[in-house]
């Protein structure tokens, strides 16, 4: 059955991507549930919960309060907290029970927005799809309503979309980013969103292009290029794809054309790659190997041969007969012991358990770890 | 970028007991601090020896516990049933979970004893019939006891919590047996009772022994429970299970809290020994030694002030009136909500001890909180010392298995210890189920 994982855990869900992405930007994150379930996010799905506070809080949503509608609760509580703390933004996001009860939470946001004075937005999740969904969502969201023109440069100027520490756990791989795209020419304009700050938003519009480094960005990118003109290129510059990227960038600078760095027309079965499709897209490019992605809406980010996997059951059968797979620790279960296993944890799956050997993703040279 | 506001915090989220009245603390939003050690649903269920957990439920929702299992190293017994929303307008929740819970046994690898299966705060808002599910899957399954349990967090401000409700289910599982007059059993909480407790040197002066869940190594240890003559609570989420569980197998129930008030030790034991027809038994030696470790302890610590948790102990007021009846300098006590077995010592308290203060830790006031001492403090608890920043802290949780007067003499020898003794709390605090494998 589908549904029906023995082993293999979830992914980080769509609430918990919402608070990730919107974590360091200043505003506060409500999410309307009952204490105990989605509060976990804080344990499993953040790294920076211990020693770098957010706004982010829970409803403790009760019985009584959603068998009788009072939302009056919710709307007093957060107008509470919010003249307390005085953020940026305010975003509430949906949970099963007020899901399938119809919360109206546009309503709830206005009231809240007209009560604080705060900017609030709603977020849509139900608890029941990925983070990518929640994360893709509420950056979109946050854009929409802070993006704005603020800065000129005499070099091109990018902005790196996409980034939290679900895919980019170590944060060398942001300062490595940041790093070579400084090498390259280029300045980097904003951040969204690991390592950043709220001011990046106001002059994200001055970008000349803008860099997609995760599933979460792709979304925001597509938006900015339909509202305003911003091409984007998708891919990371990790070991072999320094210079295709910089091509891309350059191209997509001069011809206003948005492209996937890591295209290709043909894949080969002996590279297996499993995990976020741009990260993984960008890993196999070398070898053209195979993409299997565990996201529910990558499909556009994937490539010849790569493949959605939603569940154990299908991940099983799409593993085929690789030589060498690239992917999380806890994939390793389902691959045969004579096949080349490299790892390369993804936060957004194993959460706390091997953080420690996260690698900074710009400088993992997974030919190397092949060979020794 | 953030502004700093830690130490600060709100006048409504700490108050000095004597201007406090209850409940405490008004409900409003609730913030998660990174204090993990106190166990959860999944750590309780494990307990059972060779039983497999599923849950069915939706992602975020499931994370928190899968993440659980993977991380005390048990994902080979915990799979899970991922709703969709599809699920839920299809109307067909009680088959996708008959049907996501007989697939996953019919994959397993081995063949548990025991199968929990959790259905979740969806199942009971859509209506879902969960004694039809319960009754169909024992059906295909005749040989595995399959029990209906509940993730349900919404129920869990009116009413019975989920930890509660699942220590019930667990104790479901036990069937009656011929009655051992030897057997005594220790239940409801995770943390054993020390095997030095006064407590458990009474069973056994009476001839009788001692189980505890802890101690059950396989399935039939925990079902051979159902011999028991006589069960004992000593645990707040215990005591529901605990007395049903008696009542539903005729034997005799007896509710211990655990309490650092030496009336209510003596008086304990005076009831516990007229139920079971063993000879009164006299407390004044062990009473005599809890007075000199605490005479010990202030002399080491002196007036070095003491933060104490609610997660600690379940009885933190108690803990602190006999602290500060001996002379320490108490100063706080982190406590969300004041529980209906310490209301008479909040009183007390109150009256005697003004000036102690009293600090929520889910309240929304408390996300910046964060204290900073230039000199010792010491923490009864990971979330006191969690939010006094102190590496000096007592690491226990649901009371450590302190129990009695030893317990009292136990308590003080951690406080040395933790006086002496640096801790890094940042890697143990953030740890879940204290007393549990930590992969971390």
């Amino acid at each position: 059955m589908k549904q029906a994982n023995v082993r293999l855990p979830v992914m980080t869900g769509d609430v918990s991507g919402v608070c990730s992405v919107l974590y360091e930007l200043g505003g506060m994150v409500v999410m309307h549930d009952p204490s105990g379930c989605n509060s976990t996010y804080n344990t499993h799905d953040e790294i920076r919960w211990y020693d770098q506070p957010s706004l982010i809080f829970l409803s403790g949503l009760k019985h009584s309060d959603a068998i009788m509608g009072n939302d009056d609760k919710l709307i007093n509580d957060i107008v509470t907290a919010a003249k307390m703390y005085q953020p940026n933004f305010i975003a509430i996001c949906n949970s099963p029970i007020p899901y399938i009860i119809g919360t109206d939470f546009e309503a709830i946001s206005l009231l809240v927005e007209q009560e604080t004075g705060i900017p609030t937005f709603y977020v849509q999740t139900n608890a029941m799809h990925d983070y990518v969904h929640g994360a893709s969502a509420a950056l979109k969201k946050v854009v929409k309503m802070f993006a704005a023109h603020k800065r000129q440069s005499e070099l091109p100027l990018v902005n790196i979309i996409g980034t939290t520490p679900l895919d980019y756990t170590n944060k060398k791989s942001i300062m490595s980013l940041k790093s070579w795209l400084t090498a390259q020419g280029y300045e980097v304009n904003a951040n969204l969103s690991f390592d950043t700050q709220f001011d990046e938003l106001k002059q994200l519009l001055d970008a000349d292009v803008n860099l997609v480094v995760s599933g979460i960005g792709f979304e925001t990118a597509k938006m900015l290029e339909r509202d305003y003109g911003i091409p984007y290129v998708v891919g990371l510059p990790v070991k072999g794809m320094e210079e295709q990227l910089d091509i891309c960038l350059k191209q997509a600078i001069k011809t206003k054309e948005s492209c996937l760095a890591y295209e290709r027309e043909d894949s080969y079965e002996d590279y297996l790659f499993i995990g976020d499709p741009v990260v993984m897209g960008s890993l196999s490019c070398r070898v053209k190997g195979r993409v299997l992605c565990p996201n529910e809406s990558a499909v556009s980010l994937l490539t010849t041969g790569g493949q959605l996997i939603d569940g154990e059951e299908e991940l099983i059968e799409a593993i085929g007969h690789p030589e060498v797979v690239i992917a999380d620790p806890l994939y390793n279960y389902y691959i045969d012991e004579n096949v080349r296993f490299i790892e390369l944890p993804h936060f957004a799956l194993s959460g706390r358990l091997y953080r420690k050997r996260i690698p900074d993703l710009l400088t993992f040279d997974w030919r190397e770890e092949d060979e020794s | 970028m953030l502004k700093n506001l830690r130490e600060k915090a709100p006048l409504s989220c700490i108050m000095r007991i004597g201007n406090s009245s209850l409940p405490l603390f008004k409900s409003e939003l609730e913030y998660n601090p990174p204090v993990h050690g106190t166990w959860n649903i999944v750590h309780i269920g494990m307990q059972i020896p060779e039983s497999h957990q599923i849950y069915v439920c939706s992602d975020n929702c499931m994370r928190g516990v899968v993440m659980t299992a993977a991380e005390m190293n048990c994902l080979d017994r915990f799979s899970q049933v991922v709703l969709k929303d599809h699920d839920l307008y299809d109307g067909n929740l009680e088959e996708v979970t008959i049907n996501g819970v007989i697939d996953i046994i019919n994959r397993l690898h081995y063949k548990p004893k025991a199968v929990l299966v959790f259905t979740v705060c969806l199942h009971h808002f859509m209506g879902s019939d969960l004694r039809r599910i319960g009754d169909e899957l024992n059906a295909h399954f005749p040989d595995i006891d399959i029990i209906m349990c509940l993730m349900d967090p919404i129920m869990q401000k009116e009413g019975l919590s989920p930890e509660a409700k699942l220590r019930d289910k667990e104790l479901q599982l036990i069937r009656p047996l011929d009655v051992n007059q030897q057997a005594v059993a220790l239940l409801g909480a995770d943390i054993p009772v020390d095997e030095s407790s006064d407590l458990i040197e009474l069973i056994k002066s009476n001839g009788c022994t001692v189980t505890q869940i802890a101690d059950c190594q396989t399935y039939d240890d925990f079902l051979a429970l159902g011999q028991s003559t006589l069960f004992i609570n000593y645990y707040l989420t215990g005591e529901y299970g605990v007395r049903r569980l008696s009542r539903r197998l005729h034997r005799s129930y007896f509710n211990l809290p655990s309490t650092f008030c030496y009336d209510s030790i003596d008086e304990s034991y005076q009831q516990l020994c007229e139920l079971m027809g063993w000879q009164q038994v006299d407390t004044s030696k062990l009473r005599n030694e809890a007075e000199k470790a605490l005479a010990h302890l202030k002399e080491v610590i002196g007036n070095t002030p003491i933060m104490i948790d609610y997660i600690a102990h379940p009885q933190p007021l108690s803990m602190a009136e006999l602290l500060l009846n001996h002379g320490f300098n108490v100063e706080c006590i982190y406590i969300d909500a004041v529980t209906a077995d310490e209301i008479e010592t909040y009183q007390r308290l109150k009256e005697r001890y003004p000036d102690l203060i009293l600090k929520a830790t889910i309240h929304v006031g408390m996300r910046y909180y964060y204290q900073h001492h230039d000199e010792i403090v010491i923490g009864i608890g990971q979330k006191a010392a969690f939010f006094e920043n102190t590496p000096h802290f007592v690491n226990i949780v649901e009371g450590g298995g302190l129990w009695g007067y030893k317990g009292i003499v136990k308590l003080c020898a951690l406080i040395e210890e933790a006086y002496y003794e640096e801790k890094d709390t940042a890697d143990i605090v953030v740890r879940k189920g204290l007393g549990c494998e930590s992969c971390l």
